[in-house]
């Protein structure tokens, strides 16, 4: 089971952001409210300042395969705790910046962020970030594997058993995100969310009509199961092997 | 607040001032008084009145100061709370039920109200807080466009969003706030069984426009010049949803920010909303350095 270290100075978001993924089948810990592992009241600002270095020791003694990291973390400073985080580890992370914050991306990218999400960020998305960097760990960019059906990111492809299939752009974007979740049931409001933050603008009808039009074409290519509905649900994506 | 709008507002004053010293100066004159007498009568007259209005200005641009004042202090804890990410709407999401979903919608529509009296505040200094910069359209239209999502899906509106490929130098923060207003403005005045928002855009001779029509209630004909008014309603419109801010910032904003903002309508049948980008002086200024950063005074 992945674990993600959620580093976020406010209480309620963390809870949150944990529960959140550990419904999604993630192992999570929480980090940067605690006393103990938390935010003091009173931090020097110097390069090595000690609180930044305890909580990165800490959230490292977890060892954790992900962490979430919020750049505004009250007294703390998160590109320090980033820098920190760096030079012992090559964990992946991700920054979660303010609406405004173009240079802290900058900033975050020459320290070695892996992506970033920008607050007010919608949970389906966080949650496809937080997939994508761990299938791109596990099987190379470029590409996504579902059993034996491979999706071709680059070229809106997915092929299986020697066929290739030509998607259309929201075809493709409503299989990805449903692939990215693969094992998982995803509720028809995070896909419709999904595609939303994606610029296409789908209602309960349209997504009906694409889901069953694409399933229609999986079949050409013997992927008709690969999209299952669960009733009053949503749908999941299970890998379908070569018979 | 500037001088020519505090005297616009306080025009019954001065003119009754004036008339009063013109009517007193040719009732003396009538008496008989040398015109050297009338002359010196008027001028003291009308020192004592502008000391008057000036003191009264002071004082009221004083306490528009102040509180412009509060409401930035308000606005920068505000600010932290929208940049944690907002934990009340998070918490909804997490624990999707009705009540939740019936929270986050009023949570969001205090969030609007909010935004309103925080930009209000700070449209009275723009130059402060801008960052002009080149713009895809269709990304602040997404963005503002996405956080009226569940209302859209709710009340089933149509939605067609063009492609709006068109670049355009503008400050994001301000453009999304603009559109806010427009969108949140077709979303409560639409009372069709089918309602329809439609985001288009286009180029015409030196200018790119955004276009925003929907298919609601539409404004009454001789209320249409009066819509970017501070605090105008609508003279028979019955809705209590109406602030009457959210134009009028609008507009404002779009003068600030050097944007046009057309509004036609037919009563009854559609609202549509138009936002004027000029474009080439900004696009030969920027010279193809997308990463530049042009500012211009605004």
């Amino acid at each position: 089971m992945n674990r993600i270290a959620v580093v976020e100075d406010n209480e309620n978001i963390r809870t949150e952001l944990a529960s959140c993924f550990r419904d999604h089948g993630y192992e999570t810990m929480g980090f940067g409210g605690d006393p103990g592992g938390g935010i003091p009241e009173e931090v020097s600002p110097e390069e090595n300042s000690p609180a930044e270095a305890v909580l990165a020791g800490n959230i490292l003694s977890w060892k954790p395969d992900m962490i979430l990291l919020d750049i505004n973390l009250g007294n703390l400073d998160g590109f320090l705790l980033c820098r920190l985080i760096r030079k012992q580890s090559d964990v992946p992370v991700i920054f979660v910046t303010g609406r405004d914050g173009e240079w802290d991306e900058l900033r975050g990218i020459r320290l070695g962020g892996d992506d970033f999400v920008r607050k007010p960020y919608s949970l389906p998305v966080l949650l496809a970030r937080v997939e994508r960097i761990f299938q791109r760990s596990r099987a190379g960019s470029g590409e996504l594997r579902v059993g034996e059906a491979v999706l071709s990111l680059a070229r809106g492809q997915i092929s299986f058993g020697g066929r290739t299939l030509e998607l259309s752009p929201k075809e493709f974007q409503m299989l990805y995100f449903l692939c990215l979740n693969q094992g998982r049931t995803v509720s028809r409001d995070a896909l419709v969310e999904y595609l939303w933050e994606n610029k296409m603008y789908v209602d309960e009808n349209v997504l009906n009509v694409n889901l069953s039009r694409l399933r229609r074409r999986l079949a050409d290519v013997g992927l008709q199961d690969l999209i299952r509905t669960v009733p009053r649900q949503g749908y999941r994506v299970e890998a379908v092997n070569e018979s | 607040m500037t001088v020519g709008r505090y005297l616009t507002e306080r025009a019954a004053a001065v003119t009754g001032g004036l008339l009063l010293a013109v009517c007193s100066s040719l009732y003396l004159a009538v008496l008989g008084l040398p015109w050297s007498g009338l002359v010196w009568l008027d001028a003291a007259w009308l020192t004592a009145g502008a000391l008057v209005l000036a003191s009264d200005y002071m004082r009221k641009k004083r306490k528009e100061k102040k509180l412009c004042g509060q409401l930035e202090a308000l606005d920068k804890k505000y600010l932290i709370a929208e940049l944690s990410g907002k934990p009340a709407d998070l918490i909804c999401r997490n624990h999707d039920s009705e009540v939740c979903r019936r929270i986050a919608g009023e949570i969001r529509s205090i969030d609007g109200l909010v935004e309103q009296v925080l930009y209000y505040a700070r449209s009275e200094n723009v130059e402060k807080d801008y960052f002009i910069r080149e713009t895809v359209l269709s990304d602040v239209v997404s963005a503002s466009i996405r956080s009226f999502r569940s209302v859209i899906l709710e009340r089933r509106i149509r939605l067609e969003v063009g492609t709006l490929p068109e670049r355009v130098w503008t400050d994001e923060k301000w453009m999304t706030f603009i559109l806010n207003q427009i969108f949140s403005n077709a979303i409560k005045y639409a009372d069709k069984p089918e309602p329809r928002l439609t985001v288009t855009s286009g180029e015409e001779a030196r200018s790119v426009w955004l276009c925003v029509e929907d298919n609601g209630c539409g404004i009454r004909k001789e209320d249409l010049p009066r819509v970017f008014e501070k605090g105008f309603t609508g003279g028979a419109r019955t809705n209590r949803k109406a602030t009457g801010m959210g134009l009028y910032l609008s507009k404002k904003l779009c003068t600030r920010l050097g944007l046009a903002l057309e509004i036609e309508s037919e009563r009854g049948k559609f609202t549509r909303v138009r936002i004027g980008f000029p474009v080439g002086r900004y696009v030969e200024a920027a010279d193809g350095h997308s990463e530049k950063i042009f500012l211009t005074k605004l």
